[in-house]
Parts: C-alpha cells; sequence; structure tokens
C-alpha cells in the first residue's frame, strides 16, 4: 500500500455513510440523481482546472516564464509559447503575471487573459508543448496513458475478484485460523509501500526468473508478428502487474472481509438460515452481493490511489505511463508536461468516480428511483 | 392419550412425561416438544435461558406462547429450529416433528426440514428481508430450495405460485418485482407471512408479528393469519405478550416466566381459571375496558437475572402468595386437572395430581 | 459528574480492553521500539552517516561484515548507521503531519458537523475535491513548485490528509449531535461550546484517535514515496531517500541487496505497528459482534451423554 488510504478509513469509518447520504435523493429519482452527480463532477473538473492553472502561476518561479530561461526552448518556440499562452497579458482581471496586483488591469475584456485562454486551449486539446521533447503534451500523454491502463487494469480485476472471494471466506470463518492468517496478510499487504514491494519484485523476478523489468518491449527487438508483440508484452507486464495486485489485493481484502461481518450479522441472513438454505447457498445469494456494494464504494475512492500506485510503480520498472511521464517531467523540469499530466490524470479519475458512482445506482436498489 | 408422570432420580425438579400414544383413539400430535432446555455461554457466565419446556401442537391447532420480555419464548423457538446464535447450547430434551427428533438429525437434513416442515415469521419484519432483492424472488427462493415446484425450475409454475402466495396475504401480485423499501411495515409483514406459507409447511412460529405495527394494521394481520390457518390447515404458534391476541386466535396458551413452563392449558381454562399466580396477575395487569375506573395493577420487582438463578421457584420474589417451600425448591411442572399444567408449589398442594384416563 | 470523569472513566475501560488485544500489544511495542532507535540515533548509531568521509571503490557496497552489518550503500557508507538515522525522517515527517491533518480535519469535521447550513455544505464540498485528487500527482507537483524542503513536505502531506479525517469527524458529529443527551442538554439551556466539549468530543475523540493512527501510518507512506521519487528534503536521509539512491545507483545490478531490504523493512515496521493500533482501536471503539449468523453452530445441539448428530458435508 502507499498513497491514499485515507480513502480507505472513509470505507471503514463512514464510506457506507458515503453511499447511504446518496440514498438521500431517493426522491428525485434516478433521473435527477445523475444530473445532480455530473452537475457536481463538472463543478470539480472546473475547480481543478483553476486550482492547475493557477498553481503554475502563483507559485513563485513563474513556470510558464521560465520556460524562457530554459536553454533547451529556441526562440521560435518562446515566440509560439507567448502567443499560444498570452504571457505577456493578465492573468485575470486586476491581476499580471505572478498574481501582482494592479488597478488599471480591472477593465481589460476578460476572455483576453491568460486564464480564458488558457481554458480555451484546453478546449481545444491543447496542453501546450514539452521543453524537454519539443513536442506537443497532448500527444505525449495520449500515447503514454493506454499503458497506464493496460497496467491497472489487470491488477484491479485479478485483485477485485480474488479480494474479494478471499475476503468472503475470511469474514465466514472469522476467529478460524484461517481468518487470521488472512488478516495479517492483507495488513502486511497493506503496510508494503508499493514501490518498495516493486524492487522486491524486481529482484526476485529478474535473478530467480528471468523476467524482464524494464519498459514494456524490449529494445531493439523486432517482431514477426502481432502474436509475438503480445508475448513480450505479456512479459514486461507481468512483474509490475503481479506487484500491483498484491498491494491492491490486501487492501480489498480488508474490507471485503469488515463488510461480509457486517452484512453476514443482518437479520435476513438469519431468515435465510430458517429458510433452510444452505450456507453456501446463503452466501452466494445473500451475502455477496450486499458485501460488494462497500467494495464498489471502495474501488470508486480508491482511484486516486491506484493513480499513485502507477506512478511508483512505472519508475520502478520504466513502464512507459502517464506515471513516468510526471516522474521525468520532474526530474526534468518540463513543467508543461508535468501540468498536462497532472490534469489529465485528475480528470481521469473524476470521470471514474462519475461512472462508479452510477454504477452504483444499478447495484442498489434502494437508490434507484421510486 | 394416556399420560403417566414419573419422576426421574431424585432430582425434584425434573419430570418426564412419558407419552403412551393411543394411535387408534387420536392422531398422533404433530410436535411434541419435550424438556427442552437451552444455555448461553456468555462472558458472565452461562445463562440458563429456558429449561425444561414441554408441549404438544396437533395438526391445525393453535398454540400461544406468552410470557415478558425475556423469558425465554423466541429462544425456545429457535432451539426447536436449532437457529440458535454460536453461543448458544441446547443441553437436554426431544423436539419430535411427525415422531423425529430434530435436534438428532444431521445439519442437511434440519435444513431440509426448515421451511418446509415449520417456518418462522420474524419479529419486526423491517430487516427480516434483504433489501437488495426482490420480494418475489426471495419467496420463490425458498420454493426453489425445496424442490417444490415440479421436478424441474418451472418459471411459470413458480411465478404463478409467488403470485398465489402474495394474493392470499392481500399484496399485488404486480408488487412482487419490487424491493422491501418500497413496501410500508404491514406490507413487509404481509410478505414475510406469504414467504413462511410458500412451502406449506405444517407448522407456522409467528414471533410476535404484530408488535412492531400499529394497532389497525395489527387487527389485519391477525384476521390474515386466523384466516389461512383455518383455510390452510395450519398449526401455528402465536408468540405474544398481548393477552387479547391470544384469547381471541389461540386454542391452548403455555405461560412462560424465567426461562421455565409457569403455567400450560386450554385457552377457557387459562382465562377463566387461571392456577398460577404469575397467570393470574398477567391477566389482572390487563387493563378492563369494562371498568375504567379500575386501578392498574402492575406486577412488582424484576424479571430474574438468568446467571444467577435462585434454588427454589424463579417467581418466588415477586409472588404474592409465596410460601416457605418455594424458596428452596423448583415448583415442577405438573397436570393437575386433564389438560391443565402448572408448576407452583401452592397450587399443587392443595389440588392432588390427576392421572387421566380419557382424551382432554 | 465533574468535567473530567467521563473522560477518566473512559479511559479506564479502554486500557482494560486494548491490554487483551495481542495485535494491538504488539503494534504498540513495534512503535515504541521504532521511537526509542529514533531518539537515541546518535548513541546507536555506529557511524554518522552524515560525516564526510573518505571511501575507496571497494567501500561502495560492499556486503555485510562484521564492521558493517548490513554492508554499506551506493556512498561506501555504512547502511545500518543510515538507517538509524533515517528513522528519526520518517518518524517525524509521519507524525507532524498526521497532526496538521489531524486539527485541520478535525476543525473543518466538528464545524461543517455541528454549525451545518451553508458553511457545512461548502466545506464538504471543497472536501469531495480533495479526496477526489490523486495523493501523489498533486504532492509532487506542490513539492516541485515549492521546493523539497522538510517543512514543505511535512507541510504538503498533511494539508492533503485531512480530508478523510474531516469526514469521519463531521458524520460522527452528526450522529452524536441527533442523539437525545443532546437535546436534553440543550433543553436545560446548555450551550454550544458546552455541549461539544461535554457531549460530543469524548464520542467523537477515540474514532478520531484511530483515524489519526492510520493517518500517521499514511504520512509515513507518503513522505517515502515522495523522498523515492527524488522528491525528498537532499539534506537529510529518509528511508525514502535511501532506496532512491540505492534504486538510481544500480544497487539491483550491483546484487547489493542489503541496501534494498534494510529501508524498506523499516517502513513497512513502522507502518504496520500502526495499522496493528488503528486496527485494536478500531475493534475496541466500533465493537463488531463477535460471531455472526454463519459463525459455526457444530456445538449447537450439546446433550451430554448422546451421540452428537453428525455435522453434514464432513
Amino acid at each position: 500500500m502507499s498513497l491514499g488510504e485515507g480513502e480507505y478509513l472513509v470505507v471503514r469509518g463512514g464510506a457506507l455513510a458515503l453511499a447511504l447520504s446518496s440514498k438521500g435523493n431517493m426522491n428525485m429519482g434516478r433521473r435527477g440523481y445523475v444530473l445532480r452527480k455530473v452537475a457536481g463532477s463538472l463543478l470539480t473538473i472546473f475547480i481543478v482546472l483553476l486550482i492547475n492553472f493557477f498553481l503554475f502561476r502563483v507559485i513563485p518561479g513563474d513556470p510558464a516564464k521560465a520556460g524562457l530561461k530554459d536553454p533547451r526552448v529556441r526562440p521560435e518556440m518562446i515566440e509560439a509559447q507567448r502567443i499560444r499562452f498570452g504571457l505577456d497579458k493578465p492573468v485575470i482581471n486586476c491581476f499580471k503575471g505572478q498574481m501582482v496586483f494592479e488597478a488599471s488591469l480591472c477593465a481589460v475584456n476578460p476572455f483576453d487573459t491568460q486564464l480564458f485562454i488558457y481554458i480555451g486551449n484546453l478546449f481545444k486539446g491543447d496542453l501546450g508543448i514539452s521543453y524537454d521533447q519539443k513536442r506537443p503534451v497532448a500527444d505525449i500523454l495520449r500515447e503514454r496513458i493506454g499503458n497506464t491502463v493496460i497496467l491497472l487494469l489487470g491488477a484491479e480485476l485479478f485483485a477485485i475478484i480474488l479480494g474479494s472471494l478471499l475476503g468472503l471466506v475470511a469474514g465466514w470463518k472469522r476467529k478460524t485460523r484461517l481468518d487470521t492468517s488472512a488478516l495479517i496478510f492483507s495488513l502486511t499487504a497493506w503496510s508494503l509501500p508499493t514501490f518498495w514491494l516493486g524492487i522486491l519484485m524486481f529482484m526476485l523476478g529478474s535473478s530467480a526468473f528471468g523476467l524482464p523489468v524494464n519498459g514494456m518491449r524490449t529494445t531493439g527487438l523486432t517482431y514477426a508478428n502481432f502474436g509475438e508483440e503480445l508475448a513480450d508484452v505479456a512479459r514486461h507486464w507481468l512483474l509490475p502487474s503481479l506487484t500491483y495486485a498484491i498491494v491492491l489485493l490486501g487492501q480489498y481484502m480488508i474490507v471485503m472481509r469488515a463488510s461480509v461481518l457486517e452484512v453476514l450479522s443482518e437479520d435476513y441472513i438469519l431468515t435465510a438460515k430458517a429458510k433452510g438454505l444452505t450456507n453456501f447457498q446463503i452466501l452466494k445469494d445473500h451475502a455477496l452481493k450486499n458485501a460488494m456494494l462497500p467494495m464498489v464504494t471502495l474501488v470508486l475512492l480508491n482511484l486516486g490511489f491506484t493513480v499513485s500506485g502507477a506512478v511508483e510503480l512505472e519508475r520502478v520498472f520504466s513502464w512507459p505511463g502517464v506515471g513516468l511521464a510526471i516522474v521525468e517531467a520532474v526530474a526534468r523540469k518540463d513543467y508543461p508536461v508535468l501540468q498536462g499530466a497532472f490534469l489529465v490524470v485528475t480528470i481521469s479519475v473524476i470521470f471514474a468516480n462519475l461512472l462508479m458512482d452510477l454504477l452504483y445506482t444499478y447495484l442498489d436498489p434502494r437508490v434507484k428511483a421510486e | 392419550m394416556k399420560f403417566n408422570p414419573r419422576r426421574l432420580g431424585n432430582d425434584p425438579a425434573s419430570i418426564a412425561l412419558d407419552w403412551r400414544i393411543d394411535n387408534m383413539s387420536s392422531p398422533a400430535p404433530l410436535l411434541e416438544v419435550k424438556n427442552l432446555s437451552t444455555h448461553f455461554l456468555t462472558d458472565d457466565g452461562v445463562m440458563h435461558a429456558v429449561e425444561d419446556v414441554s408441549f404438544t401442537l396437533d395438526r391445525g391447532q393453535s398454540l400461544g406462547l406468552v410470557g415478558e420480555s425475556g423469558c425465554g419464548k423466541t429462544t425456545t423457538m429457535l432451539a426447536l429450529m436449532r437457529l440458535l446464535p454460536p453461543n448458544g447450547r441446547i443441553v437436554k430434551g426431544q423436539v419430535l416433528l411427525e415422531g423425529r427428533d430434530l435436534l438428532r438429525l444431521p445439519d442437511s437434513e434440519m435444513q431440509r426440514v426448515r421451511w418446509s416442515k415449520i417456518s418462522l415469521i420474524f419479529q419486526g419484519a423491517m430487516n427480516a428481508l434483504n433489501p437488495v432483492r426482490t420480494v418475489g424472488d426471495q419467496i420463490a427462493e425458498s420454493i426453489r430450495r425445496h424442490g417444490l415446484v415440479g421436478g424441474r425450475l418451472d418459471n411459470h409454475a413458480l411465478d404463478q405460485r409467488v403470485r398465489q402466495l402474495l394474493d392470499m396475504v392481500g399484496i399485488a401480485s404486480s408488487r412482487q418485482d419490487q424491493y422491501p423499501h418500497q413496501y410500508s411495515g404491514g406490507m413487509r409483514q404481509r410478505a414475510m407471512i406469504a414467504m413462511a406459507l410458500a412451502c406449506t409447511p405444517d407448522v407456522v412460529i409467528a414471533d410476535e408479528p404484530t408488535t412492531a405495527l400499529d394497532v389497525m394494521i395489527q387487527a389485519q394481520i391477525l384476521d390474515l393469519l386466523q384466516k389461512l390457518q383455518r383455510e390452510l390447515g395450519l398449526a401455528v404458534i402465536l408468540i405474544t405478550h398481548d393477552l387479547a391476541v391470544v384469547a381471541e386466535m389461540c386454542d391452548r396458551v403455555l405461560v412462560m416466566y424465567g426461562g421455565k413452563v409457569a403455567e400450560y392449558a386450554d385457552v377457557d381454562a387459562i382465562y377463566n381459571e387461571p392456577l398460577h399466580p404469575y397467570t393470574r396477575l398477567l391477566l389482572a395487569a390487563f387493563p378492563d375496558l369494562t371498568q375504567p375506573e379500575g386501578k392498574l395493577v402492575a406486577i412488582p420487582g424484576y424479571p430474574p437475572r438468568l446467571h444467577a438463578l435462585p434454588a427454589g421457584c424463579r417467581f418466588e420474589p415477586r409472588c404474592p402468595v409465596r410460601i416457605g417451600k418455594c424458596v428452596t425448591a423448583d415448583p415442577p411442572l405438573r397436570e393437575v386437572k386433564p389438560g391443565h399444567w402448572v408448576a407452583c408449589h401452592l397450587v399443587t398442594e392443595q389440588l392432588p395430581i390427576h392421572p387421566t384416563t380419557s382424551l382432554p | 459528574m465533574n468535567r473530567f470523569s467521563r473522560w477518566r472513566g473512559g479511559f479506564k475501560n479502554f486500557w482494560r480492553a486494548f491490554r487483551h488485544n495481542r495485535l494491538g500489544l504488539l503494534g504498540l511495542i513495534m512503535l515504541a521500539a521504532a521511537i526509542v532507535i529514533a531518539v537515541f540515533a546518535p548513541l546507536i548509531a555506529p557511524t554518522d552517516p552524515y560525516a564526510r568521509v573518505r571511501v575507496k571503490v571497494e567501500d561502495i557496497y560492499a556486503p555485510p561484515s562484521a564492521a558493517h552489518p548490513f554492508g554499506t550503500d551506493d556512498a561506501g557508507k555504512d547502511v545500518l548507521s543510515a538507517f538509524i538515522y533515517g528513522s528519526r525522517v520518517s518518524l517525524i515527517v509521519g507524525f507532524a503531519a498526521s497532526l496538521i491533518s489531524l486539527f485541520v480535519g478535525g476543525a473543518v469535521g466538528l464545524i461543517a458537523g455541528f454549525y451545518g447550513g451553508r458553511l457545512g455544505n461548502f466545506l464538504m464540498r471543497i472536501n469531495d475535491i480533495f479526496l477526489v485528487i490523486p495523493f501523489l500527482p498533486l504532492a509532487i507537483v506542490l513539492v516541485a513548485l515549492l521546493g523539497q524542503s522538510l517543512i514543505n513536505i511535512i507541510l504538503v502531506i498533511g494539508l492533503l490528509g485531512w480530508s478523510s479525517t474531516a469526514r469521519l469527524v463531521r458524520s460522527q458529529v452528526l450522529s452524536v449531535k441527533e442523539r437525545q443527551f443532546v437535546t436534553r442538554a440543550r433543553a436545560i439551556g446548555a450551550g454550544n461550546l458546552h455541549i461539544i466539549w461535554h457531549h460530543i468530543l469524548p464520542l467523537v475523540l477515540p474514532l478520531l484517535l484511530a483515524n489519526t493512527v492510520l493517518i500517521i501510518s499514511l504520512s509515513i507512506l507518503a513522505e517515502s514515496s515522495l523522498a523515492f521519487l527524488g522528491l525528498g528534503d537532499p539534506t537529510v536521509i529518509s528511508w525514502g531517500s535511501m532506496l532512491n539512491f540505492a534504486f538510481t545507483r544500480s544497487a539491483m545490478s550491483a546484487g547489493a541487496w542489503w541496501a534494498l531490504v534494510l529501508p524498506g523493512l523499516g517502513i513497512v515496521w513502522v507502518v504496520l505497528a500502526c495499522t496493528l493500533l488503528g486496527n485494536v482501536l478500531e475493534e475496541i471503539f466500533n465493537p463488531r459482534l463477535k460471531a455472526h449468523h454463519l459463525s459455526s453452530t457444530d456445538k449447537m445441539v450439546a446433550i451430554p451423554n448422546e451421540i452428537q448428530p453428525a455435522p453434514s458435508g464432513k
């Protein structure tokens, strides 16, 4: 585990409250609920845009202008940058560069300020030009985002499925040796820094199993067909993905177990028992679905963490994803890439949150329209 | 039916009821509970929740189980179906359903008996239904489990059956695809009743089916239960602390106190000739509509703590007519009149035991 | 009842419950050991990792030996000493950052929960935004822009960790606020502050405590992650920075597992300690029923001198 497990605490302490708080809108009907959630997400995105914009303008060292002093940046680029981002224009009304107040700027046309130029550019898909690679940030990120998804998707699916099953069994067999060992395993997995587990897997995987540990493909290799390429990528994918799966597994198991313990104490389980259903039937038809609901909430809340873990893992295994782009951008002071990547990542998380939220309404009938 | 009370060993507190069934003169009782005793293992020690509870239930008969909160009514019923919580232990007794002792069945057998032979309507059905599954689905589940729809799962027949059940309890069959939270409290209780009848059990146990509902709905539910009982020939055990309900609905009454049987008799006998002091106080405590100026009688004191039970009668501390023996000796359950059993020293000393030779 | 008696009685009960939980005691001991090592680092460490030394080539990544029980690192210095000193940074950042989260989150949660209304909604909106933004990217951006100093790192971690605490505190305050004794206290004229201090806080603090312990573990992990990514304070040694150096300077290909395993173990040790503590606190303050409906009932029918019914499926 690494960062963002605060979200887990929300689950423990009241993520059910999060889910339940959406219950309060039962009377609004599905449509009203969806609209409300979408509007909320859009608002959040807008605020993130603002944060992103101001962060890079307000902090001393004005990175937007830093490019001007960066030796890698050639005069043509500087000029293009100036035009594109209106760097000589006021930041917003009343404030010029570095958020210095200047009253004469208050009457300026608001759309002619850096802020709106920035937003306008975003809508056009323009995230700036990388200082280091001298090409559009958007292109760089577009290439990389798929790789990150490939890395994460497999691990998430694996961890969700296995974590749910193990958590279910652990909760069912409470106070038995099976449960205790499962608990110890998941608590330990939880306490491992993602990058450190990556390092361990790195050492183990390369020395004991000869698995590749760098990047996504073997350099300099040409492939005869797609199958070969797939195999090569798969071999590279194995270690980082497995690392991540273990980290997530620990987490999901703990939550599922907690959820199962709650569910199995509910009255309707006793009813199911009274109906003469076997333990297996009760677990499958009653406990599982109810216990999975907090899991959905957790995965939703966990997306922030998911990204953080990706950053670390991509660094350890040099996996060419968005996470590595961020790390490289920091090391090389390539601020456009940093800013663009942060934005892309955050917006993706917000969207994924929204999707999960809506998915939840399909799973929990209490949230549905009357 | 002949019965010969016998003493077992030197223990005055236990009586083995020896039932000799005369098959020619009467059908065997559907359910016979003999000396059922239950303990709970808690952090504070062993709780003697239920001791030596015995009763019988014939087909189509209804038994009212009456007593204060905590006297062991629900525990007895849970023990009967082997649904006690994990710290519960059944330490003595037999539960004979059609002659078969349920307590000695393997788990898998017991699972087959549950719901198909005996079903249970829980107290407070608010949470007894799974909130993420439709009501119809949950009813159908029990039918499917006990394989009662043809040999194979015939969806159409299943659907028909669910509709029929909901219809019986007065719920529109279109509601079967709704979720429990979309039902009102009374409707949920009725749905529970429908579900309890789904597998045409022989015995239905209704645990305070009306406690959480308002008076109008109460009447509805009780009428419904009575109607169903008559039409389907169900045997019903009705747990309640409302004596008026018992008077209306039940054939026989089992009064429990402190985990033991205080009195067990026909409903008429209980109301017209209550013998046990507790029963008499219960009846007296019930406000009489014809005497609006009468004083409310309350039973002073508190129910016994089940961890530290006295050696003598459990009701003794609160009993208005206790005698010396009551402190030292726990009164055994004796049949003092035909079909009328009481556990009270005062009563049994005044009335000699009547072994009967004829049917009650 | 005087002002502190409610608190004191609660503490006695708490200690009683805590004593019996083995995992919790283990966590406490582990954490105490780490704190002791950190505090007495100069006395325990064989060498001073901050001192400048001349090293020979063969000293780099030297395997464990008598002189260096855990070998040497990429700069030829003693790994064990660096490890001992490194505990200081990790613990300091962990505790300091979590204090910030505690106070900010606690205050926000209390205000939002108790006073509610527009202010409460607004605060929760902000909270939602912080919850949604992924931690590490934002932390990276902030540290990159603000500069890599210990203070900055503590601030960044602390200010990004308050959201879960706030949410927890708020929901607890909301549930306590509605309880009868609060209404009664108001009825006899108790003011807001009095209610908060006497009624709400005693019920909120336990959960807050459990939450804080976990926030500490998260903060330690956050610091190590930032340090590993090269964003730590370059003037101090932390476990994360040790791993960063080892990783970037090819400890793997040099086979210098000692430089990679030990610092990580340190992190796991402390985080696990906090997790265990948090777990036991959670169990004490939020006790779950000891058994559920599907717990084993093999022993239910326990009639002595009888052949027990055969449990099915065995």
